[in-house]
């Protein structure tokens, strides 16, 4: 008795914790930021361009992108993010990306709004890197892919 | 001989009263340091020499409950939430004009004798008037170059609390 119990606890634990949701989707692809976003030194120049197309791929053709702090707007195919990504991973030796404090809105079907921080940190070409930015953003599931349609650098220090 | 008292004390009798006892603490601790006093661990330098890169303090955030930031003051500062936070001076309040000429600051026109910069800085940056319901913020570390810094006004609601020590 005792022991079917514990198995029905620990099959509804699994089945919560795997049973497949919108919001589980959108954070396997703000995962993937983190993964393929980062750079190890001994990164191969392919493996590279890989990881910047897969980067590039989890944006929307086109999408937003706000820089509050430039007072910068602007809308971009996915082929200019992939170049850009791909010009700024140079920019690194190594660089370690990740995101914290993600919350998720669904406000409607097929969107999300979600609100997080990004920080890199890790080894430029000359010196030691480390940034810190709030991001704002809006995704949206466009062929089954939950994909950034608007991404905002929060600005939380204005001069 | 252990007396009795203390022997109870560190070898507990393992019964209902006891784990509740452990319970209460456990959320007490938890409590405790996410709610009020929020361990940080301090990455870079931009507040060198007063916090050095991979040093240690706490978050106290009923530091500003019954009392409003002042000039001067360490903060915490948070982004999205509050696993990552920046440590700021504040150096003016709502109302008040800010600048730098050749590294000097100037609160409402007058020189401000920053103690807590050791290192020589060349920031210039124009005068511009704090908005209401903002701080200034300012690292102590003005090695780094100006555009490369994090400083500016910020909300009043995104100061988390104070620094312990």
């Amino acid at each position: 008795m005792v022991a079917a119990a514990l198995i029905a606890i620990v099959a509804g634990g699994l089945a919560f914790r795997f049973w497949p949701s919108d919001e589980r989707a959108i954070r396997r692809q703000l995962a993937l930021i983190e993964s393929v976003g980062s750079k190890e030194a001994a990164e191969q120049p392919m493996e590279g361009l890989v990881k910047a197309t897969q980067l590039a791929n989890l944006f929307g053709d086109p999408c937003r992108l706000t820089v509050e702090a430039g007072n910068h707007t602007g809308t971009y195919p996915r082929q200019q993010i992939r170049e850009r990504i791909v010009l700024v991973r140079s920019f690194y030796i190594q660089v370690q990306i990740s995101l914290h404090d993600l919350v998720i809105d669904l406000p409607e079907k097929n969107l999300a709004v979600i609100r997080g921080t990004i920080r890199l940190r890790g080894q430029g070409t000359s010196e030691a890197i480390a940034d810190v930015q709030e991001l704002r953003a809006e995704m949206a599931k466009i062929d089954g892919q939950w994909l950034f349609t608007a991404v905002t650098v929060v600005e939380v220090l204005a001069r | 001989m252990v007396p009795p008292k203390l022997r109870r004390f560190l070898l507990p009798d393992l019964n209902l009263r006891y784990g509740l006892r452990l319970l209460l603490v456990a959320l007490a601790t938890v409590v405790l340091f996410t709610q009020a006093l929020v361990p940080l661990r301090i990455e870079g330098r931009s507040m060198e020499p007063t916090y050095k890169d991979g040093g240690f303090t706490f978050c106290w955030r009923g530091r500003y409950l019954i009392s409003e930031p002042a000039r001067g003051e360490v903060v915490a500062i948070r982004f999205a939430g509050q696993r990552v936070m920046l440590l700021k001076r504040i150096v003016a309040l709502a109302g008040d004009t800010v600048e730098f000429r050749n590294g000097a600051l100037f609160v409402n026109n007058a020189w401000v004798n920053e103690l807590y910069v050791r290192t020589p800085s060349d920031w210039n940056l124009a005068p511009r008037t704090v908005e209401p319901g903002k701080v200034y913020v300012v690292g102590d570390n003005r090695t780094v170059p100006l555009d490369r810094h994090q400083i500016g006004q910020v909300e009043r609601e995104r100061i988390v609390g104070g620094v312990l020590w």
